[in-house]
């Protein structure tokens, strides 16, 4: 799910709530997660395998 | 008055935990109607508790710098026979049957229990505005708020209701209240201490630890809250300052001051620096996505403690709460599981940060005790959200698990409090502990 799928399915359950406050923080939320999608230790299934697992003392 | 100087008087017999206990309770009488720091007050168990104490010393069976001494209890922290309310609705009948853990130690030290402090409901907020049992206010400035969300712990300490207490700090919330009202707030090191019979926000982040007027107070309770077999007894010696390292995590945690905090912050690293201290930048080069990784978990976290009530009882939240909790409930898997991974990023470049320096030294809040009802306030020319604001420079220790500590370090305009804040090693507490007692006499020495 992109974060505009999540965004409207959020916010659309939550006006189905009645909760249209909420409209506002979740798209803070949504920026917040974008970022957090975009940081640079997420993996993708067709990069490099991962090597930084470290291994049991 | 502090602990460290209280103690040995009442060991001698000079002074009496009655006395003292009665103080406290007199200072909670006349300026609770107005600050609103205490939930509960436990008056009668208290004086029983003090004269039992009284008894004791008299008879040669002392136990301690904490025997006799009154302490209050962040109401999230279970105190046997007592509500624990968390400062919401939602648990106002709650009577808990055991002791916290953290609240047995300190009994068994001879602690004296005066009563149960407001906080940020469920500790889920910085300004401990959103209270089921009303606002906290700050005792600099009563129109401004005592941060949070440990507020009415850091308010009984800074006024005398209590001479130390328990606060918790999963984003900040015993630095941030500590900086706000111009006492000593000590965030262990994750796990550290017991965190067994709290009323979590989010288990992987949150700490227990004291607030105290000093850093040896802080140290005194922070001690006795560890196992048996971890306490050490006396107040450690301050390191020397002459050779110190301390790093300095230029950018993100220093790019959103307030002016007076920035001035107040950055005077304090040039005495220490002037006092022998060796001072060099490092980074955090992960430090901008630390805010976001914070909110994906603690909203995980949040929700699913919160689940059933807010289904069952969502009236008996305050509003502001209730719409966080409400917006947690939609924080996917996926998105949590980053978070986790990006607290590990975090984790290992504190650590990095950390080598070849003693401590970390940076602000602990970025702007003094914001007005209660402020969503934003004015720095470096622009608003910004005063929630993102006041735990910008806490919550990466509360991702990494890092000990740090806040102590006062100056004023800004209207005299509101600024605080400093080292960080340290992982397993070290004690020697951050040593320079924090070193720095607290520098900047008394600069003042």
């Amino acid at each position: 799910m992109t974060v505009g799928e999540w965004l409207e399915w959020a916010k659309a359950d939550a006006l189905k709530r009645g909760m249209s406050e909420l409209m506002g923080p979740l798209d803070g939320l949504a920026q917040a997660t974008e970022r957090l999608r975009a940081a640079d230790w997420n993996d993708d299934a067709d990069k490099d395998t991962p090597h930084e697992l470290p291994e049991a003392e | 008055m502090t602990i460290s100087d209280i103690a040995p008087r009442l060991a001698r017999g000079e002074v009496k935990s009655e006395t003292l206990t009665e103080e406290c309770l007199s200072q909670i009488e006349a300026l609770n109607p107005k600050l609103n720091a205490f939930i509960t007050v436990t008056a009668d168990d208290a004086l029983a508790t003090a004269r039992a104490a009284d008894k004791d010393i008299a008879g040669g069976r002392y136990r301690g710098s904490l025997h006799g001494i009154p302490l209050s209890l962040k109401d999230l922290v279970d105190l046997k026979g007592v509500r624990t309310t968390a400062g919401s609705l939602v648990r106002a009948g709650h009577l808990a049957a055991e002791d916290a853990v953290v609240t047995a130690r300190l009994r068994a030290a001879g602690a004296v229990f005066v009563g149960k402090t407001n906080l940020h409901e469920f500790a889920f907020g910085t300004t401990t505005e959103d209270s089921g049992f009303g606002l906290s206010r700050n005792p600099v400035d009563a129109s401004r708020s005592p941060g949070g969300s440990s507020g009415g712990s850091a308010i009984a300490v800074a006024t005398g209701m209590s001479l130390g207490t328990v606060g918790t700090d999963t984003g900040g919330s015993i630095r941030i209240p500590a900086a706000a009202c111009g006492i000593v707030g000590l965030k262990p090191a994750w796990g550290e201490i017991s965190a067994s019979g709290v009323v979590p926000l989010s288990r992987q982040l949150d700490h227990v630890g004291p607030l105290a007027s000093c850093v040896a107070d802080a140290w005194i309770q922070y001690n006795a809250m560890l196992p048996a077999d971890r306490q050490t007894g006396l107040v450690p010696a301050a390191a020397p300052l002459k050779g110190m390292r301390l790093g300095v995590p230029a950018g993100y945690l220093f790019d959103r001051l307030d002016a007076d905090v920035e001035h107040a912050v950055n005077a304090t690293i040039d005495a220490l620096r002037a006092a022998g201290a060796i001072v060099t930048d490092v980074a955090i080069p992960h430090a901008t996505e630390m805010a976001a990784i914070y909110l994906h978990l603690v909203f995980g976290d949040a929700a699913e403690y919160h689940a059933r009530t807010l289904l069952s009882r969502p009236q008996d939240y305050t509003p502001n709460v209730r719409m966080r909790l409400e917006m947690a409930r939609y924080v996917l898997a996926e998105d949590y599981i980053r978070a986790l991974r990006g607290k590990a990023v975090i984790a290992h470049e504190v650590d990095r940060a950390l080598e070849g320096v003693d401590a970390l030294v940076l602000p602990a809040l970025a702007i003094p005790a914001p007005p209660i009802g402020a969503a934003t306030m004015p720095v470096k020319g622009g608003p910004e959200a005063v929630r993102a604001l006041m735990l910008r420079c806490t919550q990466p220790f509360n991702l990494s698990g890092h000990p740090a500590i806040s102590l006062p370090c100056g004023t800004a305009h209207g005299g509101l409090p600024i605080g400093l804040q080292l960080a340290g090693h992982k397993g070290q507490t004690p020697a951050l502990v040593t320079v924090a007692l070193a720095v607290e006499r520098a900047i008394a020495h600069a003042g």
